[in-house]
């Protein structure tokens, strides 16, 4: 019962940030936001400004209404029914679900599948380098992610482009198939994109790899700190064996905790690959969105980064909830 | 399971991965060798390009990739002339004018048809022209000349008859206005059309040579070739175009073969592969000046009798400082254009003079400004502007004040920023200081509809007839289209005259006179004039420098005329491979192979490891 | 009077602490604060990886104090137009010139100015912020605590970026905004971890004592919790500096950087945009690049050395 009155404060947590994001996104659009939308509406459609027209348009967007409380719940209205407005300049009358809709899929496949890698990779490598602390191999490990660290993700996503596409020519150096030139169906569809995801996918989680890296191997450094000098008391060898697996259960919930908060980052990361590899997802969408400054297509792009933050860090209290057996018999 | 298990389950994922992965370059490798004349599939021309499509309703249309799709899609009454972009046959065949002057008649084709197979006739010209006019649509509304045009009608199927109140060559133009059919948009109200996306709707059917069949936002089009199109079939299956983030990733894209042809290379991606001369099968063919760059001057003062109306209502804030000719022409003086051309354009443009690029009308003026800094400072001095506080920027003599002017710079535009730094930094040597900033397009055009801005570096495009970038200078497109709020009651006689003038000959002089006027004037600075540049794969294609337009020297791939569309083919020999490196499909096996026993190999070792751990339980 | 210490072990013998002339209660603390920092000096000149990192980080902080008096006229391209454009590396041009014949060196230095700037600005304002919630949330407990950690928890969670794109959208693009972007994105972590600090050196007697004694809040804040907690403090904010650099690096990809004021993340914007990777001009892309990754991986290793000093839970092992 414990693991449900947790998860229950985690829920409740979450739909108050989210809550909060609503808000403060309609606040930032709809009150801060610099210059007319109608007129930028009317420049965008080509026409000629007449007073007229503009009037008409301030009723059918309903700014002639106050901000507080019509605007707002009209905004929480239709952000709930998933219905975002249009896009103002990038496509033009084209509802922003709909340009959403193709987006988001090649997005997370890129982001779900990288961020496990590099979770998983970098946990069992800092384990090691936390157990086996001071050789050869944990110091090359620990200089290598701090370099990782070091690097901003899309120049790591160059670099990679520059020799596994450029040099080698082994990877395109874009996009996320051959379409429409080639249609493929079946296997070869998905051999072609993950041809095409290799290189976006190679850099992400690499980005990502050397902080997780250290932050498990500090975790089970901390953790054997303490443990270690009572249980090396007992007998030999072998109980090393059952150690490590205690050491390293303890260790996880604060790694646990540390990933959950490098979401964000990921996130960041993801917008910036994306572009050095014109990979078709949310992220390039946010930024061509940034670049037109089509505030539509804007809000909803930090809605969904921020609504899937939120989810990865349910997750991520889900993870936890079932390392730490604390949790449970609470 | 053990660390060492978990590590080799994402071990053997990621191997899997990235034979899967390689497996998909070993399936590009195959398809790109294999692709041919003697294949198959349908023969694809691929276009390559950084400019996203925004919308495909014929009215909205304002870029070259938006017009490229709507001209492949729609026809018009009467097309662009390959040669010289004036009026050709398009729908129409022959055109008469009456005695009188004030009634044109076009004889439509018969044989033309829409793509959903209903016949065209020239009540979908009426209907679309009235349509157009009624509804004021788009950008291309002033080809229709409202203020001249009494009627436009359908006499017979094949019959347009075009009645004006003034004598008039609008109608033969051509009109840029493209052609829908009635019998899918009639009894729509007039918002309905203005919104309406047009593809994601099914309403992408015109009566041209191409049909848009498939839009992927973001990524990329297809336009599906009509057989039955009037102007006979073209030779190619399908019309592609892939959008790409940046030029890096489209020109590797081009080398690699994977795309047919750009006409968006960064300049100095064009530049390199120019040096290349055809060295790896890929042309660059640099084209005639397609637009122009300007630095623009805020010209509204509502002070002024003949300000523009919309300026007298909106006010201004731009600096008085500026009205004065003198000071704008050292401005223009200080400016090494030579410069710009050489080091922003890279070689691919030349000096900018007067606004109306096109050579049938373009004027060379007789005295034109050339670059001195010295001059500029002697002219400033002449006029009483001196450096009165010795800070090194001169003084308005009336006001006192610095010469100090605020100027906008775009942030999206590929070089504005590069062009603003040079000139701030000429403007500096002659005393003038300028304050930059950075703004969006959305930003600036607020300014602009505010009258809040000193001077701004923006381009365009202008239309192959120069009626409309001459009649963005007139007072009444203050608010609208003018770039400066420029008001001269004596340009906008000229204008009307021009476009009510009896002979070609005539037309042309009253549009000198007017270019002249403005660059004497200076409501703003044309800088340089830029041209296309593009490049494609000349070892698989051919048959588009034929069709290049204007001609001589032409766009390949023009967004006026659709023509190459209709000739590009495939050369008789076997396409050369421009694809560089990648796998063979026997290395692949090799890797995959190679992967799978080191897998096999770690989950055996774990295994008996694992083994062992459960021993001691 | 020994003078040896061990490695790990924290110092155990020391100079005597030297008495001022004048005996007062301010002139004792700087004195105990002087050998404090003397201390913790020593220990970190040994620390290798801290030492090597602050070396680094020296010779780019020179590098930035020579920008500020180096010649502007090398930036102009009006005065430089001379200069080849997109040239290759060579005794001239060290890392070659841009699209505008620039020397890539030239940006570099100046961008070092401008990087650094907005990483240490950014970084002081997302410490001041961050500690004053964090010593508020910690100190006060009962509902402030609760409200300032719940704020704290939905500004951790906000994906940066994204945040950072719509508000640089709505607000602009220049240096300050961007500096507030960086600052508001980032100052939720050092919240979190001085809060935390804080609780930990509540539960210690002196402040019970103190506050019995009849200390005011604001005495026992800056008297007591301050000087204890400020050390961690310096070494997070050590490292979300490096954060701020990088992050200062991500906006100016994305051209939300400041155009008239060159760093390191808007050169590499320009050379990306501009098809350095494909016309082979790899010095114009990479050495803005490596400036980012050596001053981050400085940062982030004094950090790290600081942290391991001053975290007691990492000392004692």
């Amino acid at each position: 019962m414990g693991t449900q009155r947790y998860l229950l404060g985690k829920v409740v947590q979450l739909v108050i940030t989210l809550f909060f994001v609503l808000t403060f996104t309609f606040f930032l659009f709809h009150y801060f936001m610099p210059g007319d939308p109608v007129r930028t509406f009317l420049k965008a459609a080509g026409a000629k400004y007449t007073p007229a027209q503009a009037e008409q348009l301030k009723h059918e967007f309903g700014l002639d209404q106050p901000i507080f409380p019509n605007q707002y719940v009209r905004f929480l209205k239709e952000t709930a029914t998933l219905h975002m407005g249009a896009s103002t300049i990038i496509y033009p009358d084209s509802s922003v679900t709909s340009i959403f809709w193709s987006r988001v899929g090649k997005s997370l496949i890129l982001i779900t599948t990288s961020t496990i890698a590099s979770i998983v990779i970098g946990v069992a490598m800092g384990i090691y380098g936390g157990w086996r602390r001071g050789g050869w191999v944990d110091n090359s490990s620990m200089s290598s992610s701090l370099v990782l660290y070091a690097m901003p993700e899309f120049v790591l996503g160059m670099i990679l482009l520059l020799i596994f596409s450029r040099w080698l020519g082994w990877f395109p150096a874009g996009g996320y198939d051959g379409a429409p030139v080639t249609q493929y169906t079946g296997f070869a569809h998905f051999a072609d994109v993950a041809n095409h995801m290799a290189l976006p996918w190679l850099t992400l989680m690499l980005a990502y790899l050397g902080e997780f890296y250290l932050l498990m191997r500090s975790s089970l450094l901390d953790v054997l700190g303490e443990e270690y000098i009572t249980l090396a008391r007992a007998k030999g060898v072998r109980e090393k064996y059952v150690l490590r697996r205690h050491a390293v259960r303890n260790a996880l919930l604060p790694t646990v905790t540390l990933i959950a908060l490098s979401f964000g980052f990921i996130l960041g990361g993801v917008i910036t690959v994306e572009i050095v590899f014109s990979y078709p997802g949310v992220g390039l969408l946010s930024y061509q969105a940034l670049r037109a400054r089509d505030f539509p297509v804007l809000q909803a792009t930090f809605l969904f980064a921020a609504v899937a933050v939120l989810i990865a860090n349910l997750i991520a209290d889900l993870t936890y909830a079932y390392l730490d057996p604390r949790v449970r018999s609470a | 399971m053990g660390a060492g298990r978990r590590a080799v389950v994402v071990i053997a994922a990621l191997g899997s991965f990235l034979a899967v992965s390689l497996a998909g370059t070993a399936l590009a490798q195959s398809v790109g060798s294999s692709a041919g004349p003697s294949n198959s599939g349908p023969i694809d021309f691929v276009e390559g390009t950084i400019a996203d499509l925004n919308t495909v309703n014929p009215w909205k249309a304002l870029t070259t990739q938006e017009y490229e799709v709507i001209g492949m899609n729609f026809d018009m009454l009467e097309n662009f002339d390959k040669a010289n972009l004036s009026a050709a046959p398009g729908l129409a065949t022959s055109w008469t004018q009456s005695p009188d002057a004030l009634t044109w008649t076009f004889t439509i084709r018969g044989d033309a048809k829409w793509q959903d197979g209903q016949p065209v006739t020239a009540d979908d010209i009426a209907y679309t022209y009235n349509t157009t006019l009624q509804c004021q649509l788009g950008n291309s509304l002033d080809y229709l000349v409202p203020d001249y045009t009494k009627s436009i009608e359908a006499t017979s199927p094949t019959t347009l008859v075009w009645t004006m109140n003034t004598p008039n060559t609008a109608p033969v133009r051509p009109p840029w206005v493209y052609i829908v059919p009635k019998h899918i948009w009639d009894g729509k109200p007039c918002s309905d059309i203005k919104k309406d996306p047009f593809f994601d709707n099914g309403k992408m059917i015109g009566s041209g040579p191409f049909q848009m069949t498939e839009w992927v936002k973001g990524e990329s089009w297809t336009m599906t070739a009509n057989k039955d199109y009037w102007g006979g079939a073209p030779q190619i299956d399908r019309f592609i175009v892939k959008h790409y983030n940046n030029a890096e990733a489209m020109v590797t894209a081009l080398k690699q073969g994977e795309i047919d042809y750009t006409g968006t290379p960064s300049i100095a991606l064009f530049n390199q592969i120019s040096q290349e001369n055809g060295a790896n099968g890929i042309t660059a063919h640099l084209g005639p000046t397609s637009g122009f760059d300007q630095m623009s001057f805020n010209m509204c003062d509502p002070s002024a009798a003949d300000a523009a109306p919309y300026c007298k209502r909106t006010g201004g804030t731009g600096n008085p400082i500026l009205q004065d000719v003198t000071v704008r022409k050292a401005i223009e003086m200080a400016i090494d254009k030579q410069t710009l051309v050489d080091k922003v354009l890279q070689g691919t443009g030349s000096i900018g003079s007067t606004i109306v690029p096109w050579p049938q009308y373009h004027l060379d003026p007789p005295d034109a400004i050339q670059f001195s800094i010295s001059g500029a400072n002697a002219l400033l001095d002449q006029a009483g502007y001196t450096d009165t506080d010795g800070d090194g920027i001169r003084n308005d003599p009336k006001s006192g004040q610095n010469l100090e002017f605020r100027f906008i710079l775009r942030s999206d535009s590929d070089y504005g920023a590069q062009l603003g730094q040079y000139i701030s930094g000429w403007l500096k040597q002659i005393g003038i200081k300028t304050i930059n900033t950075v703004e969006t397009t959305n930003k600036l055009t607020n300014d602009w509809y505010d009258n809040d801005y000193d001077m701004y570096i923006w381009g365009w495009y202008p239309d192959p007839d120069p009626d409309f970038i001459l009649s963005t200078f007139t007072s009444h497109q203050c608010g609208s289209w003018s770039d400066t709020c420029y008001s001269n009651p004596e340009y906008d006689q000229m204008y009307k005259a021009q476009q009510t003038a009896q002979s070609q000959q005539q037309r042309v002089d009253i549009i000198n006179q007017m270019q002249q006027k403005i660059y004497d004037d200076i409501p703003e600075i044309v800088l340089e004039y830029n041209r296309t540049t593009e490049l494609y794969n000349s070892a698989k294609w051919a048959g588009l420098e034929d069709n290049q337009s204007p001609q001589p020297e032409g766009t390949l791939w023009s967004q006026y005329t659709p023509y190459s569309a209709l000739t590009v083919h495939l050369r008789g020999n076997e396409a050369a491979s421009t694809s560089s490196g990648g796998i063979p499909a026997i290395a692949w096996v090799g890797i995959i192979a190679v992967v799978g026993i080191v897998v096999a190999g770690v989950i055996g070792v774990s295994r008996r490891r694992s083994a062992s751990d459960e021993d001691m339980a | 009077m020994k003078t040896e210490t061990e490695p790990l072990a924290p110092a155990t013998t020391e100079a005597p602490v030297v008495l001022p002339k004048r005996l007062s209660p301010r002139s004792i603390r700087w004195a105990r604060r002087r050998k404090a920092f003397v201390r913790f000096w020593n220990q970190f000149r040994r620390n290798k990886m801290g030492m090597f990192g602050l070396a680094i980080l020296v010779f780019f902080f020179a590098m930035a104090i020579v920008s500020i008096f180096s010649d502007k006229g090398r930036l102009d391209p009006t005065i430089t137009t001379n200069g080849p454009v997109l040239a290759n590396p060579s005794w001239a041009y060290p890392f070659g010139t841009n699209l505008q014949g620039i020397s890539v060196l030239s940006l570099v230095v100046e961008g070092s100015r401008i990087s650094l700037f907005v990483g240490l600005t950014a970084s002081l304002i997302s410490m001041v912020v961050g500690s004053t919630i964090g010593i508020w949330a910690g100190y006060r407990s009962g509902i402030s605590d609760v409200v300032l950690m719940r704020l704290t928890d939905v500004f951790l969670v906000l994906p940066w970026l994204a945040l950072a794109i719509v508000l640089a959208a709505v607000f602009g693009q220049n240096m300050w905004v961007i500096i507030f972007i960086i600052g508001l994105t980032s100052w939720a972590g050092t919240s979190r971890l001085v809060r935390a600090q804080v609780l930990s050196v509540k539960e210690r007697t002196y402040i019970e004592r103190s506050r019995a004694l009849g200390g005011s809040d604001w005495h026992v804040v800056t008297r007591h919790v301050l000087p204890n907690v400020m050390p961690v403090i310096f070494a997070n904010t050590i490292l979300t500096i490096a954060i701020a650099i990088l992050s200062e690096s991500a906006l100016s990809f994305l051209g939300l950087g400041d155009p008239l004021r060159p760093s390191w993340g808007t050169t590499i914007e320009e050379a990306f945009n501009n098809g350095a990777l494909t016309l082979g001009k790899w010095a114009w892309l990479l050495a803005p690049s490596l400036c980012i990754v050596l001053v981050v991986l400085a940062f982030t290793m004094v950090g790290f050395a600081m942290d391991e000093i001053v975290n007691p839970r990492i000392r004692e092992r």
